[in-house]
């Protein structure tokens, strides 16, 4: 009996090591998790990952907001960062908070990433979040966004409060970016 | 241990212990619809992409020369760069440098450089150069008479003179050593509000001819079309009576982009030849393939995304695209089948195409053994870690291969 007991124990004293091992290292994952999101919210340019896709999602839970995918190969891309960039200068001038827009660049190509910021600069996009695709993993981040986009550009997702993604090819109207986000023209 | 220590040990413990509830309490609940993918490794960075290495290359063009020779191409830090199989891609040579001046290199998605031969083992290249303004470029072109042993300084073929876009070139050496090249052009819309799209020019020369100097055809621009998608591949090839056919996306009426055909000398107006309705006024950056087959059979395979037709689609026609064949559904939709290549020889029609599961890359293949009438089931031959090229199909005499690229892996080449 006394065995049975000290087996038991051993078994008890085991199973909460485990459990308390496995709680730590979600625990630290968590503690991993906020230091990015407190990154998210002060640096921009990072690589679009499945732990940024999911802060992001949880940041706009309950409302709505836009994800607009470009590449630096894509006039018509250009044409939907400067209608942002109108938007963006509304938002501005009537002291309304943060667009909730967030602007994924695609392209991970030998000097991308200064064509990527010049174009973000010129269009005074580097506040607003924006990130990029990792080289190598291109597919995989779309097809974490959407298994049913095919790489078209630009395009944009319409993303509602309880966050159900409306995708959309091809250059999206200022007026449509308005009604989305409810933004006085 | 120190009072504060086990203070601290203990918020952790109780911090611990909210979490295991938490986490238990949340495991399985999403709130989102779309679910992360798992990484894997990311091969690419297991080497060193400042030394010329062609798995750092986002594209390899291959081509077999008229001896039997595989050559693959590829573009790196502003040069090309070349090695040269004589058994089927087994062993290649030691990487070779195209001795011409640096310069810029489009080499990425639907733009890349090609490369071609004449029966007296003539090596031609040509390419996009990125001029300093977005979205400018200029078709170039050089040539070497010794097998690659050296190139003539490369020429700009586009005669505008214009800081416009000219790119997806496409090139082709007919029998008789006509350097056909053919590309999107945008000088039509410069300046101009109303034009939609580019333009396709095509120019040739015979480098072969004695009097190449004296040549009034030596790449003298010629305009083909207006109105098409800027940023999708052609597809060229010479017809049974030596004309060329040209496959491309267009844009008809508001930002409708179909295929639509032409061959030279044979026809007025190009033929509209998907019919899918894939409006976007954006980049689909996804272009067709044009084989022709010894009874002047046009072949041809396409990628949409419409209303009313989405994924990859073969047809055939026998009057150069005025009518075609009802069209074949190819790959999986839902298995993100796209990038369509297909070519015909001796009456084998051997399609590839990407498919992508959120993990790997798979390269599929199917092929028909009677006209295009029927295919056989689709087969997956290859797989990818870290991204793809798209796939093309090659030929060398009789027997056909097809060559893809897979970042960070490196190029490979399959007989089929």
């Amino acid at each position: 009996m006394k065995s049975l007991i000290g087996k038991c124990s051993f078994v008890f004293v085991l199973l909460f090591i485990a459990q308390v091992s496995h709680a730590e290292q979600a625990y630290l994952k968590l503690e991993s998790k906020l230091k990015s999101k407190l990154r998210l919210h002060s640096v921009n340019s990072q690589v679009f990952d499945s732990a940024i896709y999911e802060e992001l999602k949880l940041k706009y839970y309950g409302k709505k907001w836009l994800i607009l995918l470009w590449s630096v190969d894509c006039p018509p891309c250009l044409k939907e960062l400067a209608l942002v960039q109108t938007i963006q200068l509304q938002q501005k001038q009537q002291q309304k908070s943060e667009l909730p827009i967030v602007i994924i660049n695609i392209d991970t190509f030998e000097g991308s990433a200064s064509q990527r910021n010049k174009i973000l600069a010129n269009f005074d996009l580097t506040t607003q979040t924006n990130l990029h695709f990792s080289d190598g993993f291109e597919d995989h981040s779309r097809f974490m966004i959407d298994p049913l986009w095919f790489g078209e550009l630009p395009r944009s997702y319409f993303i509602d409060e309880v966050g159900t993604f409306h995708g959309k090819s091809g250059l999206a109207s200022k007026q449509l970016f308005e009604k989305w986000l409810t933004v006085a023209p | 241990m120190t009072l504060a220590e086990n203070i601290k040990l203990l918020s952790r413990i109780i911090i611990v212990g909210v979490f295991i509830t938490i986490h238990s309490a949340s495991a399985g609940a999403s709130l989102h619809q779309h679910q992360p993918v798992a990484k894997s490794t990311r091969v690419a960075e297991q080497f060193d992409c400042q030394q010329v290495d062609i798995r750092c290359a986002k594209t390899v063009t291959s081509a077999f020369a008229p001896n039997g020779d595989l050559w693959r191409l590829w573009s790196q830090n502003q040069s090309l760069y070349y090695q040269i199989s004589n058994d089927g891609a087994v062993n290649f040579t030691t990487v070779k440098r195209v001795i011409i001046p640096n310069e810029k290199i489009s080499a990425r998605n639907e733009n890349r450089p090609k490369i071609a031969f004449d029966k007296a083992l003539g090596v031609y290249l040509s390419w996009a150069m990125p001029r300093e303004k977005k979205y400018t470029a200029d078709i170039r072109f050089s040539y070497s008479k010794d097998y690659g042993k050296t190139f003539s300084l490369p020429i700009t073929v586009n005669d505008d003179g214009l800081l416009a876009g000219h790119s997806f070139n496409e090139m082709l050496v007919d029998e008789q050593g006509n350097v056909n090249i053919v590309w999107l052009d945008g000088r039509l819309k410069a300046g101009s509000k109303t034009n939609q799209g580019s333009a396709i020019f095509m120019a040739t020369a015979n480098m072969m001819s004695d009097n190449l100097a004296q040549s009034q055809e030596f790449f003298v621009n010629k305009e083909v079309v207006n109105g098409t998608c800027v940023c999708c591949r052609l597809s060229i090839e010479i017809n049974n009576t030596g004309n060329l056919a040209i496959l491309w996306r267009h844009i008809y009426d508001d930002n409708i982009r179909e295929f639509a055909i032409t061959t030279l000398n044979e026809q007025q107006q190009p033929y509209q030849v998907s019919y899918d309705h894939w409006q976007i006024n954006g980049c689909p950056h996804q272009g067709g393939a044009l084989s022709i087959d010894a009874s002047n059979r046009y072949h041809l395979v396409w990628f949409n995304q419409g209303d009313k037709g989405k994924g990859i689609f073969y047809a055939n026609s026998d009057d150069a695209g005025k009518t075609l064949s009802a069209r074949l559904t190819v790959g999986k939709q839902a298995a993100q089948a796209a990038h369509p290549h297909m070519s015909e020889k001796n009456g084998i029609i051997d399609i590839v195409w990407t498919q992508f599961t959120g993990i790997e890359h798979q390269l599929w293949h199917q092929y028909s053994r009677d006209n295009g009438l029927s295919f056989t089931d689709a087969t997956m031959i290859a797989t990818a870690q870290s991204g793809a090229d798209r796939a093309f199909v090659v030929h060398n005499q009789d027997k056909r291969y097809v060559s893809w690229q897979r970042f960070g892996q490196g190029h490979w080449l399959s007989q089929l």
